[in-house]
């Protein structure tokens, strides 16, 4: 089976954002930019996250993913402040492929369960946020912002024994630092996993990727800053806000990230099975 | 004019159209003369409904301020003021926090200063704040000069705070202040930068206003906060400070609280200047820069009564900061938040509203018993006293229960 390269595009009010652990709402501009150049230059999967979406208690960005769905044709999971079946008819409806739950997952799991049972293991994937605090892994919720107490391999053996196809797992700490995956953590999630693991928050360099799925065995990685900072242009005309101003400024040496394609050749050169 | 009550807040309640911001916003006051009966002078609002925060910030991303021409000011003061010799050229009072980080960071490392950085201690420091503040220093590269007050006169102020003003946190506003003076002259380093202006939060400042003593007249910072009365004739925590002479301390109890002599500030020509004014300063992006060169963690969660992890994280008597502010002026920590936040266009109208309608004036429960251990009072005794300051014309009680009278 092919490992899987996810880009993950925040979303919030129809911009693109990027934080750090989870924390800021940094402009990087249009979403329809980033799909259109991701999908162009062959990634395997788009995850868009509407974020921070429980905190507002927000609706689904339905235009986005439906204008989105119509010109990308590779699969496009969809995530953040799901709560109800009707959004996750109205999402299937509409191209998406895959629905990601996090926080009505964890406040009700029978909605999961009944989420499975209803549109199948492939349709329904767990997007698990974790850090590591006062001596264990425990799941948060929120965008980052709850900790339910609950210990991450406990939640994830609740997951699996509802038949989910697929867990995302965002280790807090690493999330958008770019300096590196938490080996250990998902070694020790691998072993204790037979589901689709996709490994989610550190990426910085194609070696970083390359060592997680040599390390680490898991299916796919999700990442977004090493691309976003990568595609990310100047975007002279549009208005300058606190928001987006750094990108009016960023100069070339600060562009840190990678082309898709580039990533891609240089992992299925070092042994992984990628698709190209 | 409008009405406003006995301690200036504006009969009318108004919230900012474009922020959420309540016109109950009070503005920096000088601290060693507040008291029960201190007048408070609130953020403006123009005639459309815009408070002063939105113009003022507005203005620093509209093309009014030419910030080619502000760095080149700070580079001149730089050159002014560097020394090679070993010493330090400038003080950079800070928590560790984000902005001091990026403050510090970036005049020692773009601009080539050479910082002292002092931090006048948390009441109760956090764990999260703990790190930051070693962060700070291990990671980017500083010399600190922590300086703890007398940790017992410091609970003792706080409790007079609390019970005359309920405002627990004004020893810490009053004492980091006169500190990063008192650091300047004992170290021979006239110049001081501080970071954010407090315009951009809707003080009443110029966009032109570029340092404290440039601009006498500034409010909460004066050059002589005794306004030339003597130090026991002053207040701290809302009590007179002959009045703790008189139960039995002694001066030396409030030396730390005691504001530097402003002939001192005179002869040592000391300099103070907000680097907000030299640089496009967005709180939110100094988060980034200071993940970036100081490892600054954010906290675990989201901290009580908003939905932020990044700000203000160092102190565990924080939270009862923002409450007691919410009790006072109807006015909570996500609202605050939310206004800077929506200002710099990282939030917008709305979605602040739906986060201060989820968050604000929420208990603050994580670090409730360090708290309440910290000013020896009993949590029913402080509920109670919050009580007493909640001005008749913010609250109502409906069915037992208090609410805004005016809600946004």
């Amino acid at each position: 089976m092919y490992k899987r390269i996810i880009s993950r595009l925040d979303i919030k009010n129809g911009i693109l954002v990027k934080g750090i652990s989870l924390e800021g709402v940094r402009n990087l501009g249009d979403p329809d930019f980033f799909s259109k150049k991701y999908y162009d230059e062959l990634i395997d999967e788009i995850h868009f996250h509407n974020v921070i979406a429980t905190l507002y208690d927000s609706n689904m960005v339905f235009e986005i993913i439906e204008r989105n769905t119509k010109k990308i044709f590779v699969n496009v999971s969809v995530g953040g402040g799901i709560k109800s079946l009707n959004e996750v008819d109205r999402l299937l409806r509409i191209g998406v492929d895959k629905v990601v739950v996090n926080s009505a997952a964890v406040r009700n799991p029978n909605f999961l369960k009944q989420l499975v049972e209803i549109y199948g293991s492939s349709t329904i994937s767990v997007n698990i946020e974790t850090a590591f605090l006062n001596g264990k892994y425990q799941v948060f919720v929120e965008t980052g912002r709850v900790n339910t107490g609950i210990e991450l391999f406990e939640w994830i053996d609740k997951v699996q024994s509802l038949n989910v196809g697929e867990i995302i797992v965002t280790d807090i700490l690493s999330e958008g630092k770019m300096r590196g995956f938490n080996l250990d953590l998902f070694k020790q999630i691998r072993e204790k996993v037979d589901i689709q693991l996709v490994a989610h928050g550190g990426a910085g360099s194609k070696e970083d990727v390359l060592k997680i799925f040599k390390d680490c065995n898991v299916d796919a990685v999700s990442i977004a800053s090493f691309f976003h900072y990568n595609y990310l242009e100047p975007t002279r005309n549009s208005e300058l806000k606190g928001s987006n101003y750094f990108i009016h400024f960023l100069n070339e040496e600060e562009k840190k990230g990678m082309r898709i394609i580039e990533l891609k050749k240089f992992l299925k050169s070092s042994g992984i099975n990628i698709r190209l | 004019m409008s009405l406003k009550n006995k301690n200036g807040l504006p009969l009318e309640i108004k919230y900012c159209i474009k922020c959420n911001l309540s016109n109950q916003r009070p503005t920096s006051m000088n601290e060693y003369f507040h008291t029960s009966g201190s007048q408070h002078v609130t953020v403006e609002f123009d005639e459309k409904g815009v408070c002063a925060g939105c113009n003022f910030v507005e203005k620093e991303f509209d093309q009014t301020i030419n910030w080619k021409d502000r760095e080149q000011e700070l580079i001149e003061i730089c050159n002014k003021y560097r020394k090679n010799n070993g010493e330090y050229d400038c003080i950079v009072p800070g928590s560790g926090g984000k902005d001091s980080i990026f403050a510090s960071h970036i005049l020692k490392y773009k601009y080539k200063m050479n910082p002292l950085t002092v931090t006048w201690s948390p009441h109760l420091y956090t764990d999260a704040g703990w790190k930051n503040f070693q962060n700070w220093t291990h990671k980017g590269g500083f010399d600190n000069f922590l300086y703890t007050p007398n940790p017992v006169i410091q609970r003792k102020i706080t409790q007079e705070a609390t019970k005359n003003i309920l405002h627990p946190f004004q020893p810490f506003i009053i004492g980091q202040k006169t500190f990063a003076l008192k650091m300047a002259a004992k170290f021979n380093t006239p110049l001081i930068f501080y970071g954010e202006m407090g315009g951009k939060g809707g003080k009443k400042n110029k966009l032109t206003d570029r340092s404290f003593n440039e601009t006498k007249d500034q409010k909460g910072f004066e050059i002589d906060p005794l306004e030339g009365k003597k130090f026991v004739d002053a207040y701290l925590g809302g009590k007179k400070v002959q009045q703790y002479l008189d139960e039995g301390m002694n001066l030396n109890d409030f030396e730390s609280y005691k504001p530097l002599n402003p002939e001192i500030i005179e002869s040592k020509k000391i300099q103070f200047y907000y680097l907000s004014y030299f640089l496009r300063w967005t709180p939110q992006e100094n988060y980034y820069y200071a993940v970036k060169h100081a490892d600054f963690l954010p906290n675990s969660q989201r901290t009580d009564g908003t939905y932020t992890k990044y700000v203000s994280l160092d102190d565990k008597v924080d939270g009862f900061f923002y409450y007691t502010s919410y009790i006072k002026f109807g006015i909570g920590r996500a609202m605050l938040e939310s206004a800077d936040e929506i200002r710099h266009g990282h939030t917008t109208k709305e979605e602040g509203k739906a986060l201060i309608k989820k968050y604000d004036g929420e208990y603050p429960t994580t670090y409730e018993d360090d708290f309440y251990n910290y000013i020896s009072m009993k949590k029913n005794d402080f509920i109670e006293l919050c009580d007493k300051f909640r001005p008749n014309h913010i609250w109502e009680k409906k069915s037992n229960r208090w609410v805004l009278k005016k809600t946004l």
